[in-house]
């Protein structure tokens, strides 16, 4: 029912599609001649165009792609300021929440979720993993497969898995030697036996069978290497988030370690700190922390970003069992089954799947973005963030979106610019034609000292120039008026020229003879002659005002950061690792340029020639 | 003739008057203080920075009233002293000279070859209309008009110099060792790749240029009489033909100087290639005033000769067009 009325939408502008290609064949002519002889200029134009079958798919490919554009970004809005670092440049695909069938059916020991993938531990031993591969992560070592695993965990590159007899494997991302077992750290197993295994942003950490935590890895900024000396040698659990590590105590106090001055040490309640609340087990998102004490009562404290500290209704009278955090997410499960999520809901990671709400969760796991749950029957349940269709930029954005609303700006830019410079062109072309003597004589001086200045270094000048104090939107506006204030001259030429032999013609001659006056001439009787050339014109010079566009953003001296533009997008192709490994990101924003103006040239070209009368002749 | 060329440049004096009094006025006007730039960062004592501020500002002449500057920039500017750069603090002539040979070295051989290519090509195309060799080349100068010129310089970084590793992705050439052979080696590896991209981002306009001035002149009558006297094909379109499609032919190649040296700043910035456009670039972000203004009146000058450039080749081809 719901869907009609987008059925019907689609069925009409299918029939608007079909019409535009079979018109030209309805009309099979019988009476040729007559009805050649009837048609005014601009009706010949128009049959001539839907005659050319190129011309046509360029037109419908350009509203296809205007359809898309603005239709897409008008949908899903973007925010220019929001930014996810820790998915930065992840490689176009889907599927990071696509649980493996068989993980049902074995029945699910952990999940533990990377940025763009995950690894599960089976009840039978093995290594599962699914999603987008990222620093070979999602190849597990083969020698695994012989071992007793007892825990497997993900950092946001890479995974560490424990066995049974302590033994720590690792891989996927190493910059920071984060996924091997350093020298000193082998040596201290020799004394200990690691119990547990943690993995953060970049840094490596286990817990041995004497309370005392080791990491490793990227610590040189947060200090993660540092363990407190009250809590060394007595930690029951650590959990990591980006920069800190949240401790359990083997009395149930809390401690935090790693970089200072966060919330979630600056607002950790006393009554944690010095142990008179006693907690079991404690889980942390990037700033935000959850704990809960042998009661399953519910504890959170931090920053209220993402409403993070807002919980949901029911929580506070239930027994929570479990808790699990992804990034900016938490998931909680009470004794009687039921499943509580709150937190950020930008990839959907709170939105629990209906066929899930009728069941009693068993197990949940939370990541990054992702979230999963399995069910009393043992299946495996996942969702949130499936991953980004056409990759992420830099600043781990989504690159679909940004293309969407960055094909809104250029081609709003391109054809703002156009609209410009088709006014000033056609205002001075036709002053000056009409006039002519010292008025032409100025006008054209003036044309030519503008286009005297070869035009992109002009254009870059001028924008670097005037760009100084203005806002975002202001700044998008002078990219506009700068193209369009300095592409006038080639179009002002070209009317004039047109004007000075429509001047000549009788029609002119008779009209002035029955004392129209010199601006109605101009506007009633001349323009109506010269308008199809202005438009092929302006048509030809869209295109090649999405080409200026792009270029001068992918220099940076268009539109500028935040607002997206497909030049503007490719700016990082200045860097050549980003040119041989992140090909998405400068692919498929010049691909959309060169579409957009491929199709715009297209139907520039078959306006012209629709209106060259020596095609007409045949 | 001279005559001609006397009337001619005599009517650029109004024209490059208005130009340097827009320039001037413009940079003027500019937001920012290049000369706060210029003040050694190591100096903290405010009445000392204050000190060498007051220096720098009698030394480049802005404590004179503004049409004095004007005037002064002028008369500098005509006699050759085109002023200091302010970011790299020695003469403009001497920034830009470099970078200026480098890019004549890359645009020569672009002009050459896109020409070299361009004009066989846009004749055979005009000639054997709708063949499958047109078709192929009609699509080429549609694709490569709708193509961002860095488009076509990444692509080639990414497939010749980053997965194949036969060129040098950019820069300059440094490895000369003084043997001619080695030295010439050297400019080609590193020219290959803008030299490329600069020719296919200019085929495509070039190829359709000629091919539409051919078309329009193969329909002509006296093409029609040539053939019926019974003219070889090789005379009717090289000689007949041709020279008459020549005259828009001229335009572009007038065009094209200045374009090359417009256009060349994304190819250049692409490749790391020092050249005008790069420097600008580089000028304009370091707000170095003099070198921006110099070059755009460079720039200027540079188009209103290849106005006058046009004009005589016009009349080198076509006699019947008379230089007065």
């Amino acid at each position: 029912m719901k869907e009609n009325p987008i059925l019907k939408a689609l069925k009409s502008f299918g029939k608007t599609l079909a019409s535009l290609f079979t018109f030209g064949k309805k009309e099979v002519p019988v009476f040729n001649l007559s009805e050649e002889a009837v048609l005014s200029p601009t009706r010949v134009i128009i049959k001539n165009f839907k005659r050319n079958k190129l011309a046509m798919f360029g037109l419908v490919w350009f509203i296809l792609m205007i359809v898309v554009v603005f239709g897409g970004s008008t949908l899903y809005p973007i925010d220019l300021y929001e930014t996810e670092p820790v998915l930065r440049n992840t490689q176009p695909g889907t599927g990071y929440t696509s649980v493996p069938k068989e993980l049902s059916s074995v029945g699910v020991e952990s999940i533990a979720t990377g940025i763009t993938y995950s690894v599960a531990l089976g009840n039978n031993g093995k290594v599962y993993t699914w999603g987008i591969d990222v620093n070979k992560v999602l190849s597990v070592p083969k020698s695994i497969a012989a071992e007793n695993l007892t825990k497997v965990v993900s950092g946001d590159r890479h995974v560490v898995a424990l066995t049974a007899g302590g033994k720590v494997y690792a891989w996927g991302n190493s910059n920071f030697n984060q996924a091997e077992v350093p020298y000193e750290i082998s040596n201290v197993l020799q004394l200990e036996t690691a119990v547990d295994v943690l993995a953060g942003d970049q840094f490596t950490g286990i817990l041995t069978n004497k309370g005392k935590l080791y990491v490793w890895g990227s610590t040189l900024a947060t200090r993660l290497d540092i363990v407190p000396s009250a809590f060394q040698g007595n930690i029951k659990k650590a959990v990591a988030s980006s920069f800190n590590i949240l401790l359990l105590d083997n009395n149930g106090k809390v401690g935090i370690m790693g970089q200072s001055g966060t919330p979630l040490e600056t607002a950790m309640p006393d009554y944690l700190k010095d142990g008179s609340v006693q907690l079991v087990d404690i889980t942390v998102t990037l700033r935000t922390a959850a704990g809960i004490d042998k009661d399953g009562k519910l504890y959170v404290w931090g920053e209220n970003f993402n409403d993070l500290l807002k919980l949901p209704e029911g929580i506070e009278n239930a027994k929570i069992t479990q808790i699990t955090a992804g990034r900016a997410h938490f998931m909680a499960v009470d004794s009687e089954g039921k499943l509580y999520t709150w937190g950020s809901n930008k990839y959907n990671q709170i939105s629990i799947p209906s066929a899930l709400k009728s069941e009693k969760v068993t197990y949940v796991s939370a990541g990054f973005y992702q979230s999963y749950a399995v069910s009393e029957s043992g299946k495996v349940y996942g969702w949130g963030n499936n991953g980004f269709l056409l990759g992420s930029d830099e600043f781990g954005r989504d690159l679909a979106l940004r293309l969407l609303h960055g094909g809104r700006v250029s081609m709003t830019v391109g054809a703002v610019a156009v609209l410009i410079s088709t006014f000033i062109g056609l205002l001075i072309g036709l002053i000056a034609g009409f006039y002519g003597k010292w008025v032409d004589n100025l006008l054209m001086r003036f044309a030519e000292v503008i286009s005297s200045f070869p035009f992109l270094p002009l254009a870059i000048t001028l924008s670097s120039f005037l760009q100084g104090y203005l806002s975002q939107t202001q700044k998008l506006m002078l990219i506009m008026i700068i193209l369009g204030v300095i592409s006038w001259p080639g179009l002002a030429r070209l009317i004039r020229g047109q004007i000075l032999a429509e001047r000549e013609k009788d029609f002119v001659l008779a009209a002035r003879a029955l004392g129209i006056k010199s601006n109605t001439i101009i506007l009633r009787h001349i323009l109506p002659n010269i308008i199809n050339i202005v438009i092929v014109s302006m048509t030809l010079s869209y295109a090649g005002s999405l080409l200026t566009e792009a270029g001068l953003s992918f220099l940076g001296f268009g539109v500028v950061p935040p607002s997206p533009s497909w030049g503007n997008m490719l700016n990082g192709a200045q860097q050549s690792e980003v040119i041989q490994l992140y090909w998405w990101r400068w692919i498929l924003p010049a691909v959309c340029v060169l579409i957009a103006a491929l199709s715009v040239n297209i139907v520039g070209d078959g306006l012209r020639d629709a209106m060259d009368p020596k095609a007409n002749e045949k | 003739m001279f005559k001609f060329l006397f009337k001619r440049f005599m009517s650029l004096i109004p024209v490059i008057f208005i130009i340097s009094v827009m320039l001037f006025g413009l940079f003027k006007s500019m937001p920012g203080d290049p000369v706060k730039l210029m003040i050694p960062a190591g100096i903290k004592s405010e009445a000392q920075r204050q000190m060498i501020y007051d220096q720098k500002v009698q030394q480049l002449g802005l404590d004179k009233s503004i049409p004095e500057q004007y005037v002064r920039w002028i008369i500098n500017t005509a006699s050759g002293d085109f002023g200091t750069s302010t970011s790299f603090n020695k003469p403009v002539v001497d920034v830009i000279s470099t970078p200026l040979q480098n890019s004549i070295k890359l645009n020569v051989f672009v002009v050459v070859l896109s020409f070299l290519i361009s004009i066989p090509v846009g004749i055979k195309s005009a000639v054997k209309r709708h063949s499958l060799f047109d078709s192929f080349w009609q699509v080429f100068s549609l694709v490569g008009l709708s193509m961002p010129v860095f488009f076509i310089g990444l692509l080639l970084i990414f497939i010749l110099a980053i997965n194949l590793r036969l060129l040098p992705a950019g820069g300059m050439p440094f490895r000369f060792n003084g043997n001619f052979i080695n030295d010439t080696l050297q400019w080609a590896r590193y020219m290959a790749l803008p030299i490329i991209t600069l020719t296919i981002g200019n085929l495509a306009g070039t190829i359709r240029y000629v091919r539409n001035a051919m078309i329009e002149v193969i329909s002509k009558d006296f093409i029609r009489t040539a053939r019926s006297k019974g003219l070889s094909e090789k005379v009717i379109i090289y000689s007949h033909a041709f020279r008459n499609a020549l005259i828009p032919v001229v335009t572009l190649v007038a065009g094209s100087l200045v374009g090359l040296f417009g256009g060349a700043a994304i190819t250049e910035t692409i490749f790391a290639w020092n050249g005008i456009g790069y420097v600008l670039i580089q000028a304009l972000n370091s707000r170095d005033y003099m070198v921006v203004l110099t070059m755009n009146l460079f720039y200027a000058v540079l188009s209103l000769t290849a106005n006058i450039l046009m004009d005589i080749g016009y009349a080198l081809v076509d006699p019947r067009i008379k230089l007065k």
